[in-house]
């Protein structure tokens, strides 16, 4: 940096509280503002409203630069009081953000009292404000005293400014990213990319990834320097890495990735903890179409029915699907709030019934002398009983599953993957139904359907009267 | 049994093979079982279906006549393509009714009647917009039938779930039901065409994604798009 070639000399302050303050005034305004640079690719652009400070022009001044300035020294010519602040000198970005800031000292201290002038006077005060970032402008805030004694007059503060700059040295850019720490699940998690020192860069690739999870995004961000934030539903424990390059003319830089972690917290209380299956065994519902088959007996003269033709359990629970649609758990479903359980089900099938006609055309002698015998309505009762004692047996396992597990705590858990992108698309329908079952599954659904469904089928089928069906 | 001749899925097999039973007697098909037992069916489910469409899905209700019609419809599925034809002419017949309850009971017995008769038919009422909303979400509903055997879900499991909107018209869809014993099972009729659960699907999608459709009928859609 250049200094100054002449040492500064005292200003004495006589003169300054002669001159007219309009004169003086005159001549701040006059003046082109006062540069030194180290580097041509830095220039002043405008001191506003000048370079000069003083009693007589109190307000701050504005400085405005061009190039990569980072060193800003002004040094003040004139007359002010030892005593107070003699102002400060702030530093800002181009976007206004404040990067730096100093105050100004008494250039020669030694000049305020000597022995043969203690008039507690002397002629400037200087700073020199050093930033990491690009200064787009420096302001400078006035002395604390415009007005002050001097033995038995009134001295009037003044100061004309010299402005050098500098491109200093740039550090190196890094990024560092950060993450919360801990989130509860389902609320939003907020992770930050920040370069510093500050200055405009551009995201170019974001990743996470948890357990059996991994997303990765290539869409470009653009900062102005402001640091970046990616946030959204949290769902699972993830490790978050960001990539960026800074951005200077139009050049890129890639920095080394940034890495944070999140933890998630379950969700906890009454609501996330007891899903319980009723307490008593539904009544049996006769119907003759859905759930079941109309005709239950495709075999003629058999009452052996496909699975489910006579009789079906049905256990209903309405989920509460969510799906993360940004941030670093971006494409999962997960439970959104708690899920809840209706009320069991039996059907049978409405031709049991003692009153239907397929049960009145079962007519047969109940003791055969040879052969098959015919079927009779005792052999359709014992089936209709069978049949209920089967879905019942399927309530059973499952209330029984429900009572030894804890359904809700799993589905407060469960997450499946499912890219939001798909959603309105074709296909995305299923999909999404895929992944929600996908995660109802792993959470207690394909455990529960070993217990409480095959092992059921496999283990008390429906005993079926062996008898020649008549048609009704 | 000739070319026509249903055969029992699945769940037959299944069951069959469960309780260690012998080979069930195969269910007649038009060709070579009891014909006349075919034609009264038909008959019967002609004269019931003709005074219910008549007089607006309220058909004669108690003294027997519903369970003989339901009789008759269950028989139909044994009866081949003289079945499906008859199927057909149902889903075709009931397209402007607008009582659900009544519509099931019409068209509901046919939804698992793997038929090419019955295909056309549930694919030319989905697709009507003179049909009533209810017809064709019944008709959606036989079409993911036919494909899944998926013969438990019943009408209300067609409406749109509470997240629907336009931009989403999510069905229910049997969203959240687990049912005991749950096979897919259909009974084949005549053949229909190779590329049908393809014709299905494109269908679907085609009324999933037009917004100018009523949403119930887009949400069901989405549900005959489903697996």
């Amino acid at each position: 940096m250049n200094t100054p070639t002449a040492r500064p000399r005292r200003f004495p302050f006589r003169r300054v509280v002669i001159l007219p303050v309009a004169a003086l005034l005159a001549l701040a305004l006059c003046k082109e503002p006062r540069l030194l640079a180290d580097d041509p690719a830095v220039s002043l652009v405008s001191a506003v409203p000048g370079t000069f400070m003083g009693f007589s022009q109190p307000s701050p001044l504005t400085f405005t630069f061009a190039g990569p300035v980072r060193s800003v020294t002004v040094t003040g010519q004139g007359a002010i009081s030892c005593s107070g602040d003699q102002g400060t000198l702030t530093g800002y970005d181009s976007a206004g953000h404040a990067i730096g800031s100093v105050s100004l000292h008494l250039i020669d201290p030694a000049d305020c009292s000597p022995e043969d002038n203690p008039d507690n006077v002397t002629f400037g005060a200087t700073a020199t404000l050093v930033t990491t970032g690009v200064m787009a402008k420096a302001i400078l805030s006035p002395m604390s005293l415009l007005e002050f004694p001097v033995f038995d007059l009134v001295g009037h503060a003044s100061q004309d400014y010299t402005v050098e700059l500098g491109v200093g040295t740039a550090p190196p850019a890094t990024l560092s990213v950060t993450c919360d720490a801990s989130v509860t699940r389902g609320n939003d998690v907020k992770c930050t990319a920040s370069v510093d020192p500050r200055q405009p860069f551009v995201v170019t690739e974001r990743h996470a990834a948890g357990a059996g999870y991994s997303f990765t995004s290539a869409e470009r961000i653009e900062s102005d320097g402001a640091p970046y934030e990616w946030s959204g539903k949290a769902v699972l424990d993830t490790h978050v890495s960001i990539t960026v390059a800074v951005t200077q003319n139009g050049a890129e830089t890639p920095l080394a990735p940034g890495t944070a972690d999140f933890t998630v917290i379950a969700r906890t209380g009454p609501e996330w903890t007891g899903l319980k299956i009723q307490s008593t065994a539904p009544a049996p519902e006769y119907v003759s179409g859905a759930p079941l088959a109309d005709n239950p007996f495709p075999t003629v003269g058999s009452l052996l029915a496909p699975d489910g033709a006579t009789g079906k359990y049905q256990q209903t629970i309405t989920y509460r699907w969510g799906t993360v649609g940004g941030g670093p758990n971006t494409n999962l479903v997960y439970t959104r709030a708690p899920a809840t359980v209706e009320a069991s089900r039996i059907f049978i099938h409405a031709w049991l019934l003692s009153d239907s006609r397929f049960y009145k055309a079962q007519r047969g002698n109940s003791n055969p002398i040879l052969g098959q015998r015919d079927c009779n309505g005792a052999d359709i009762d014992r089936l209709r009983n069978n049949v209920i004692a089967h879905e019942t047996l399927h309530y059973s396992e499952d209330k029984k599953f429900f009572d030894t597990h804890d359904v809700q705590a799993a589905l407060e858990a469960a997450h499946a993957p499912f890219h939001v992108s798909q959603l309105g698309q074709p296909g995305s329908d299923d999909a999404l139904k895929a992944a929600r079952d996908a995660a109802s599954d792993a959470a207690f659904g394909t455990a529960w359907k070993a217990v409480a469904e095959t092992a059921v089928d496999t283990g008390h089928p429906v005993d079926t009267p062996s008898c020649r069906a008549a048609k009704p | 049994m000739t070319s026509r001749s249903h055969s029992l899925m699945v769940g037959v097999a299944a069951t069959i093979a469960l309780l260690g039973g012998s080979t069930p007697a195969r269910a007649e098909g038009a060709g070579n079982g009891p014909a006349a037992e075919c034609r009264q069916a038909a008959n019967r489910l002609r004269a019931y279906d003709q005074s219910a469409v008549n007089s607006g899905g309220h058909a004669a209700q108690g003294n027997g006549k519903a369970e003989e019609r339901q009789i008759a419809a269950a028989r139909l599925l044994t009866c081949g393509e003289m079945g499906g034809e008859e199927a057909a002419t149902t889903l075709s017949a009931t397209r402007f009714l607008t009582d659900p309850g009544a519509l099931e009971e019409l068209v509901g017995p046919f939804r698992y009647f793997r038929d090419a008769a019955v295909f056309g038919a549930a694919m030319d009422v989905a697709d009507d917009r003179t049909a009533s909303v209810p017809a064709r979400v019944l008709a959606l509903r036989t079409l993911w039938v036919l494909r899944s055997g998926k013969i438990w879900i019943a009408y209300e499991q067609m409406l749109p779930a509470d997240e629907a909107t336009v931009a989403i018209p999510t069905g229910r869809c049997g969203a959240g039901i687990r049912l005991s014993d749950a096979t897919p099972y259909w009974i084949d009729g005549a053949l229909p065409p190779a590329d049908f659960a393809s014709q299905i699907l494109a269908l679907a999608e085609r009324i999933r994604a037009d917004a100018s459709q009523p949403l119930i009928v887009r949400a069901a859609a989405t549900c005959a798009l489903r697996r």
